[in-house]
């Protein structure tokens, strides 16, 4: 569909670039302002109040006024992330947490007990205090109602609790060095004296009440308002004093809107932004590429013979990405390099020269040929390889349609993979249906992004382990080609033991290194969302000389630089 | 006293066809997504990539209300008594806003969008076919229904697509997308109201082009068919003026069973607005629900499906209730 | 679709008063415009591998070329000819059309004929089933429907618009039987004991064909129409190529913004040509179906 979010993977905001696991570090400033200000120096002495921006906030469609972050429906209002704060905010674009409402965090020796220091001076925007007994709330709120519990902390957790009213403490399991990411940066603090009367799991919030920079000043469905809250703990930070919402459905009208002017900050996968934005105003109109995971082609390890390593392994050579980067996805997400599995900007942390050089990407159909033939497999007469088990080789690629660039990128798959005598049907569906198949395993191949987050390591379990797979025919969580490999689970044991960077980075290499060799799914491209914005009379964004923050990951950090001028 | 009392049975009769007629639709709106396959909790779960675990999945469908272990007939039997009180369940995209809610925020926006539209293309096309009948052998009379035939055979979306970029992009002239300027309050003011004609002037104009030709066509052949009666030719023979034969002759004759057309079309012309309304931008019911198909988001599907069969069914009654009191043969037959 | 809804409600009111057998009209200038126009998309289908050989979406080409000698009519941000997508979305839009346009009129026929020939009970029914289908808003089911079909495919879209498009004509047939049914030569040959069959197809159906032809048109125009519609939402196989699908393709990757006329023009164009040739066809149609509209007015006046 022409629907801007809905070309895939968009739904998911987490960052990938995460050079360290740098859970536990004492390192980070006590308090104050978090120092990520394009010029930090300049920062403080602060811009002019003022002026308002127009952005496009999050899955298309018109707005309800529904604010609540713990609503496990797809649309919420776009204020609701401006409202609501983390404890910390995951910075891919340097590798490092930002202390956000936390200033501090420690972990005991044995790695079960987290004690996470909060900020003082923190005010809720109706006036009260921000005290411990929210964080412990809003953690042990996500307890009662597990369909609130989106990044499932509590299979980790055994209890929060308050230590005094600026700290509270996080009681483990058992030791999982996943936890700290997923309940810092990706889960936001509520009032308990406003949520301990409702159900977040169905309250609608009209009246939010958050410690974020904005308050929603007013609703309608077509546009959402917000103002500058003066009591922010940043201040004087936010600089611009409105922000609006217009609701956007297509792609079409999004990038005229763009065009004119009348949007200053967009997320819009459209091809050629740089003809029909970034032309009309060179100077002020900008295309950012901001990394955040990867496409990659699910393999169903469980059928015939893609169950073969070599099958797997002939159509990663078979599959032209170059191709697929720059006209799939309108050369916005470059062709992966190599096959570990490491996106880059990690990589300098968690890969090696090595395994980047023993693993680089080949488009060789000839060899892939080659490959088969030598295991078995036999030219049919139409042109049509058979397997070692005499049948042809037919193989069917499930397409979800309302993603554009995937249907694109399937199309031309089924077309090279042809090439080398696989026979690909192509099989729409509805998104709906298309998720189903792929969690159930009732698929051959089809395209998907990677599950991603501070580290590699955030990909490959999830993508290897059986933690996170189901038999066929039940809903799989993530590694839904059901790759089984007793060697992944004991690393990924391993892993999670340890919060020390230095011990799992070799855990990782040797996990990079099985993923890049049995391929249980194939890299296709890096992908990049392509994000929009005009300096015209704004700044304070993130620029190649100074990328403060990835725009791909929440615009919070961002829009309190953002400033007005003429 | 007789005449009256089967006025009543007509009414009568035809409220229970229209009774009868929605129970059939709201029970096809209940059958058709338990036929078919897919389930938006585990669609949910697929986004989270892996964080969730499956025991949230059991949490989820309840929060849905889907999956469960309910009997379909007493399923069924609960969904009849929510429709006809209303309830229509919550929105799954917009968790946890009732689908009501969602519908009554667009509702207006097509009301007036294919209220204002239908009303024009009904007089313009109406003159145009009366003109069209009258002055039979002039040239622009005989060349317009030829045009017209064939503007009808024009995509709606197609022509929608042209006009945003040429007269909204290109030129600038007309608002792209929207319903109302984003820094103006909807209101019974002039510039609330200039800005809401502004920004519905490119969709009305395209549901304008393509459907006025219906109406000419139609009040054309009828015209030419009373036209050719006996009783006319007479009235001409007898020499009174050709405007008052047309008045009193033609055009009133012709216009009952336009009326029927009217309310009938309206079911064709949502169709037509759904597109245009995805095409401008347009926060109506049709654009909600090709955003609904495309999250999966049932309950607003069936919502507003429903939504729109009710519409026109009323619209049917109304103009049967009309016709009960406007055309004295009905009372008769 | 208005048009449809239009001039099917006045050819209720056509009264065949002489009887009638199978024959050929003659063709007035505009039928054969339209009839030519069907004619040149059907050979351009049937023909597409001659005329533009190759696979369609065959990304072969420069992307972004304004038509040219080479690409005749440019080619699309994927690198496509769009002439010979246009040449082959012929294939897909015109099976569509035809197939789904029989289908439904056949329903129409089947239903419209028991209903007004059988009368009692079954017409009760039948008339109830009717009226269901003609007060739902088409394409709204339409989309409903075939959003729920968990695979896409032209046939899909086919029996969608077929189960949704039979009810308008049904009903025309259904009360032109209910006429005929009161003509002489219908009772005759209930009288001298004639099989039911033998009069429906003998006498009944002869003298509606030009009405079921008028159906047929119609039907095909608004199966078009409507595919084009779901297509172009992205309801209908995006993957295959058909006029619709262009269109899709030319809206989502941006052939506006940047300027690719050639890529939504052509597409739009090609419908509107080939449901325009339909409509005139039918127009015609409808002339020689209803006398009166053929016939010029005899201007009578009387100076005094």
């Amino acid at each position: 569909m022409n629907r801007k979010w809905r070309t895939a993977g968009v739904v998911a905001l987490t960052g990938v670039l995460g050079m360290t696991a740098l859970v536990g570090c004492g390192e980070t400033p006590a308090s104050g302002q978090p120092s990520i200000a394009p010029h930090a120096d300049k920062a403080s002495s602060g811009h002019a109040i003022g002026g308002t921006i127009s952005m496009i906030g999050g899955p298309g469609g018109t707005f309800v006024n529904e604010n609540n972050p713990f609503a496990p429906g797809a649309n919420n209002s776009p204020a609701e992330p401006i409202i609501y704060e983390p404890l910390a905010q995951w910075n891919s674009a340097n590798g490092k947490y930002i202390p956000w409402l936390a200033t501090s965090w420690t972990w005991n020796a044995s790695n079960t007990v987290l004690t996470v220091q909060l900020r003082h001076g923190v005010k809720w925007s109706n006036g009260t205090a921000f005290t411990s007994k929210d964080v412990a709330f809003t953690f042990n709120m996500l307890h009662k109602y597990p369909a609130s519990d989106f990044n499932g902390l509590w299979s980790y957790l055994k209890s929060v609790s308050a230590d005094g009213p600026y700290a509270v403490k996080f009681t483990l399991k058992k030791p999982n060095s996943m936890f700290f990411y997923y309940m810092a940066s990706q889960t936001v603090i509520v009032p308990e004296a406003i949520w301990s009367h409702e159900n977040p799991t169905t309250w609608v919030n009209p009246h939010p009440v958050g410690t974020g920079p904005y308050v929603l000043s007013s609703f309608t469905p077509e546009t959402v308002t917000m103002t500058r809250n003066p009591h922010y703990w940043q201040g004087p930070k936010p600089y611009l004093q409105t922000i609006k919402f217009p609701a956007e459905q297509s792609n079409t009208t999004t990038v005229l809107s763009l065009a004119q002017n009348q949007i200053q900050w967009g997320g819009t996968f459209s091809f050629d932004l740089q003809r029909s934005y970034v032309n009309r105003d060179p100077k002020d109109n900008h295309v950012g590429l901001y990394p955040n995971g990867m496409d990659v082609l699910y393999v169903n390890n469980q059928v015939y013979p893609m169950n073969l390593q070599v099958v797997r392994q002939a159509m990663s050579l078979a599959i032209n990405r170059t191709q697929l980067a720059n006209v799939a996805w309108s050369g916005y997400s470059p062709a992966v390099k190599d096959l570990t599995g490491i996106t880059p900007g990690m990589d300098k942390t968690w890969s090696t020269p090595t395994l980047q050089h023993d693993y680089a990407v080949q488009y060789n159909p000839t060899k892939a040929k080659q490959m088969l033939l030598k295991a078995g497999f036999k030219m049919g007469a139409n042109g049509t390889l058979l397997t070692p088990k005499g049948k042809p080789f037919n193989i069917t690629i499930d397409v979800p349609t309302p993603y554009t660039d995937f249907t694109a990128a399937s199309q031309q798959i089924a077309q090279q993979l042809k090439q080398i005598g696989i026979n690909v049907t192509l099989q729409n569906n509805s998104a709906n249906t298309y998720y189903n198949k792929l969690q159930q395993g009732q698929f051959d191949i089809g395209i998907c992004w990677s599950p991603w987050g501070a580290n590699p390591f955030f990909t490959l379990y999830p993508f290897m382990s059986q933690q996170f797979s189901k038999p066929m025919g039940q809903n799989a969580s993530a590694n839904f080609e059901r790759y089984d490999n007793p060697q992944v689970e004991a690393l990924g044991q391993k892993f999670l033991q340890t919060n020390d960077q230095s011990k799992q980075v070799p855990i990782v290499r040797q996990l990079a290194k099985i993923f890049a060799t049995q391929l249980p799914v194939i890299p296709l491209t890096y992908r990049n969302t392509p994000i929009e914005y005009s300096t015209k009379n704004i700044g304070g964004w993130p620029t190649s000389s100074n990328p403060y923050w990835n725009l791909n990951e929440g615009n919070l950090p961002v829009l309190v630089n953002l400033y007005w001028h003429n | 006293m007789a005449r009256r009392s089967q006025g009543w049975q007509f009414i009568a009769s035809k409220l229970g066809l229209y009774i009868l007629i929605f129970w059939a639709a709201i029970t096809l709106n209940f059958i058709i997504p338990r036929l078919m396959p897919g389930n938006p909790a585990s669609a949910l779960m697929a986004k989270s990539q892996g964080k969730m675990p499956p025991s949230a999945l059991k949490a989820l469908e309840d929060a849905f209300g889907i999956n469960t272990h309910v009997s379909l007939w007493r399923q069924y039997l609960g969904y009849l008594r929510n429709t006809v009180t209303g309830h229509m369940g919550i929105s799954f995209t917009n968790f946890p806003v009732p689908v009501a809610k969602v519908i009554g925020e667009m509702l207006p926006w097509t009301l007036f969008l294919i209220g204002l539209s239908t009303i024009i293309a009904f007089f313009i096309g109406n003159i145009l076919g009366l003109y069209s009948a009258w002055r039979r052998g002039g040239k622009i009379a005989d060349a317009l229904p030829v045009a017209f035939t064939v503007i009808s055979a024009m995509p709606y979306f197609w022509i929608a697509l042209a006009l945003l970029y040429f007269l909204g992009f290109s030129l600038n002239w007309f608002p792209i997308s929207h319903a109302i300027g984003s820094n103006i309050k909807a209101g019974w003011n002039f510039q609330s109201i200039g800005s809401v004609i502004d920004h519905a002037t490119l969709p009305a104009f395209s549901i304008v082009v393509t459907s006025m030709g219906g109406w000419m066509m139609q009040m054309r052949n009828n015209l030419i068919s009373i036209l050719s009666h006996d009783y006319v030719q007479l009235a001409q023979m007898k020499g009174l003026p050709e405007p008052e034969v047309m008045r009193n002759y033609g055009a009133r004759n012709a216009m009952l069973p336009v009326l029927t057309s009217f309310a009938m079309s309206l079911g064709f012309v949502v169709g037509g607005a759904v597109l245009v309304e995805d095409v401008f931008n347009y926060p109506g019911i049709g654009y909600a629900l090709v955003e609904a198909v495309g999250n999966s988001d049932y309950p607003l599907m069936q919502g507003i499906f429903l939504i729109i069969v009710s519409a026109v069914l009323l619209a049917n009654l109304i103009v049967d209730l009309l016709y009960t009191f406007l055309d004295p043969r009905i009372r008769r037959a | 679709m208005t048009t449809q809804t239009a001039i099917q409600n006045s050819t209720v009111a056509v009264r065949s008063s002489t009887r009638r057998r199978w024959r050929v009209p003659q063709l007035s200038p505009k039928a054969w415009v339209g009839l030519c126009i069907i004619v040149l998309f059907v050979l351009v289908a049937l023909l597409a591998p001659v005329i533009a050989p190759g696979d369609p979406t065959a990304e072969t080409f420069i992307p972004d070329q304004p038509p040219s000698g080479q690409n005749l009519l440019g080619t699309t941000a994927l690198g496509q000819d769009v002439f010979s997508q246009v040449v082959w979305g012929a294939r897909d839009s015109l099976l569509v059309s035809f197939v789904a346009g029989f289908l439904s009129t056949f329903i129409s026929v089947l239903v419209g004929i028991t209903a007004g020939f059988l009368g009692g009970w079954p017409d009760r029914i039948l008339s109830f089933l009717i009226s269901i289908f003609l007060v739902i808003p088409g394409l709204p089911l339409l989309i409903v429907l075939s959003s729920y079909v968990p695979s896409k495919g032209e046939w899909v879209t086919i029996a969608v618009l077929a189960v949704t498009g039979w009810a308008w004509g049904a009903r025309t047939l259904r009360s032109q039987v209910l006429t005929l049914r009161e003509h002489d030569y219908v009772l005759h040959a209930q009288l001298v004991g004639q099989r039911w069959y033998s009069i429906v197809f003998g006498e009944i159906l002869p003298n509606m064909a030009s009405l079921v032809v008028n159906n047929l048109l119609f039907a095909m125009i608004g199966a078009l129409l409507a595919e084009a519609g779901l297509d172009f939402l992205g309801l209908g196989n995006v993957t295959a190529v058909s006029w619709g699908t262009m269109l899709y393709w030319a809206q989502n990757n941006a052939a506006l913004i940047n300027g690719l006329w050639w890529w939504f023009i052509p597409p739009g164009l090609a419908i509107t040509i080939y449901g325009g040739g339909l409509a005139l066809l039918n127009f015609s149609l409808d002339e020689i179906t209803n006398p009166r509209l053929r016939k010029r007015r005899v201007r009578v006046r009387v100076k005094g």
